[in-house]
């Protein structure tokens, strides 16, 4: 068998003990049925309230004395923020280490599945992931002039969800297209932001409040210039439902359809 | 010299006091931090919890050797280094080491290599050997390489890797960066005992060269005209010397990433304390710097536990006080 990333995983027998690393694994864990099955989490795994109880190992380098005393009989980690020497790590306490992959939209049902497979809950997971594809398509829009939406993970300096993310997947979902054309999550130039002006503009909120916000937008060059900003076309969402791609999506999608929506009313 | 002069000497009496003084407060830092970590372990009935035996012999202890290998052997490099550059200020990455090792591991995160971890420490230990034969091809002129021209291309090229390693990581795509990070500020996360084993070999034998030449690198600290006078073959001797330290650099740098302070501080407090040559600095040397990073880790590994605090801080924060302390005696 071999996890997301085509690493070989060794398993004995049908996992009874999982410590999930990543908050959003944890949340498709319990989607997927497998929720007495976690014994551990990561520090950031706090959805649903239940997890907050579970021991916690840590962040991106995690204790592996802690894990190992939770004696788990499979531990999960994501692709990109899990340590590089996670698997080495493990390896003496004979744990063995699956990598999920949850980059894209598609992934979340298809690791959803992948885990109830693997738990024994295939059942449960498969009513899961059929259920959030049915509300995915139901919030799925066209509209007749699709807004070139920015989204802003961080504005100072600015950072932005790119091609090939969930969030981009989400904005193509809502009948936006994304006004950012390169991949991943990069850092953003100004000089693109005004040469490409977004129809609108989307920021994960995260510890900044809205009047903070406000007075950077007004104040700040470029960004005061844009007409997005000048007409008032900025939005603020919660930065949890749209950095954990997990279950939550399909709020996600819900919250960008209303954004779209009253933009759309707007114009 | 015959047992008689032994006995007979002060200062060499008050040396081997000093070795032993320092072995055993090594052996006990050693000790300590085995017995502390994230995880509690119950030691009435550790026969029968499985678990616990586990995290404490094959997670906690590989670890806390691993650092006190690290420390020894950068420290005994410090020491190399400071002695053929003829100059306080140098440590052991001065000729390029850290930044080759570094840039081939942020590299080989970029190309995606990161979860092949023993990849990523051969292809840093290959770009180590790599940036140090380069600064000397570099350095080389007449069939010589001065100090301040090994030292001032070492420089540069370590600026040089630094541009590359932010270019790769700002390409790479986004979280390895973490990863990535982490791993030039040094850790010692995930230690095993092949890596234990691997880097006690490389230390060991590092050592041993080192001994066997100390007195032939001791008088280079004289300058390389006066060394030849006393009839060492200098070229040799520094050729020797500085792939010893290097080969021992790139091998700690391969398992924990680039930690700062050991190599530079341990040497000027050892010479503090003791004064003394390169001979008898040596095995002080490698026990102080093995004392500072094994105590140093035991805090990153339980202030804040179950989270872990970078190393190379830790090691500052420790060493720094005790550092000015004996600066200030000294003068």
């Amino acid at each position: 068998m071999v996890d997301d990333f085509g690493r070989p995983v060794r398993l004995r027998g049908v996992p009874g003990r999982v410590v999930s690393l990543a908050p959003n694994l944890s949340e498709i864990l319990v989607a997927a049925g497998a929720q007495s099955k976690i014994v551990g989490t990561d520090d950031f795994s706090n959805t649903p309230a239940a997890l907050e109880t579970l021991p916690k190992v840590g962040g991106v380098e995690p204790s592996i004395e802690l894990i190992t005393q939770l004696s788990p009989d499979i531990v999960f980690s994501l692709g990109g923020t899990s340590h590089p020497a996670l698997a080495r790590a493990l390896a003496p306490a004979g744990i063995p280490l699956y990598v999920f992959r949850t980059e894209r939209l598609a992934d979340i049902p298809r690791v959803m599945r992948r885990a109830g497979e693997l738990l024994d809950t295939a059942k449960t997971a498969e009513a899961a992931a059929q259920r959030l594809e049915q509300q995915l398509q139901q919030l799925r829009r066209r509209r007749t002039k699709p807004p070139a939406v920015l989204f802003a993970v961080w504005l100072d300096p600015l950072f932005v969800a790119g091609k090939d993310s969930f969030v981009d997947d989400l904005i193509e979902l809502s009948g936006g297209t994304n006004a950012v054309t390169v991949p991943g999550w990069p850092e953003y130039s100004l000089e693109a932001l005004v040469a490409r002006p977004p129809d609108l503009i989307i920021v994960a909120a995260g510890s900044q409040r809205r009047e903070q916000l406000q007075r950077f937008f007004r104040q700040t060059v470029p960004w005061r210039d844009l007409r997005a900003v000048q007409s008032g076309f900025w939005y603020v969402v919660d930065e949890d439902r749209f950095s954990r791609p997990g279950p939550r999506v399909a709020e996600a999608a819900a919250d960008l359809n209303e954004i779209l929506d009253q933009w759309e009313q707007k114009q | 010299m015959g047992t008689e002069t032994v006995r007979a000497d002060p200062v060499r009496r008050q040396r081997i006091a000093g070795l032993i003084l320092l072995s055993i407060i090594t052996g006990v830092i050693v000790i300590a931090a085995t017995l502390v970590g994230a995880a509690d372990i119950p030691w009435n009935t550790l026969l029968e919890d499985e678990a616990s035996r586990v995290v404490l012999l094959k997670i906690r202890l590989p670890r806390v050797l691993l650092a006190a290998i690290v420390g020894a052997s950068l420290a005994i490099s410090g020491l190399t280094f400071q002695n053929l550059l003829r100059n306080p200020l140098v440590d052991p990455f001065i000729l390029g080491v850290s930044g080759g090792a570094a840039c081939g591991a942020a590299i080989a995160t970029a190309f995606g290599l990161a979860r092949f971890p023993g990849v990523i420490a051969l292809i840093a230990f290959g770009g180590a050997c790599l940036a140090t034969g380069a600064v000397f091809l570099i350095a080389r002129r007449d069939g010589r390489a001065e100090p301040i021209r090994l030292i001032l291309s070492g420089l540069v090229l370590n600026s040089l890797f630094s541009a590359l390693i932010l270019l790769s990581l700002a390409m790479s795509r986004g979280s390895d960066l973490t990863a990535a990070l982490r791993w030039m500020m040094g850790s010692l996360f995930g230690a095993g005992w092949t890596d234990v084993l691997l880097l006690a070999l490389v230390f060991l034998a590092a050592l041993a060269v080192l001994a066997w030449h100390g007195n032939d690198i001791r008088m280079l600290v004289f300058g390389e005209e006066d060394a030849r006078s006393r009839g060492v073959d200098v070229a040799r001797i520094k050729l020797i010397a500085y792939l010893v330290a290097s080969i021992a650099t790139g091998a700690t740098v391969a398992v924990s990433g680039i930690i700062g302070f050991v190599g530079l501080m341990v040497p000027h407090a050892a010479r503090l304390i003791w004064r003394g040559d390169f001979r008898f600095l040596l095995p002080l040397c490698a026990l102080g710097g093995a004392a500072l990073l094994a105590a140093a880790d035991g805090f990153a590994r339980t202030l804040v536990a179950p989270q872990e605090l970078p190393l190379g801080a830790l090691t500052a924060l420790l060493g720094v006080p005790f550092f000015l302390s004996i600066l200030r005696r000294a003068a």
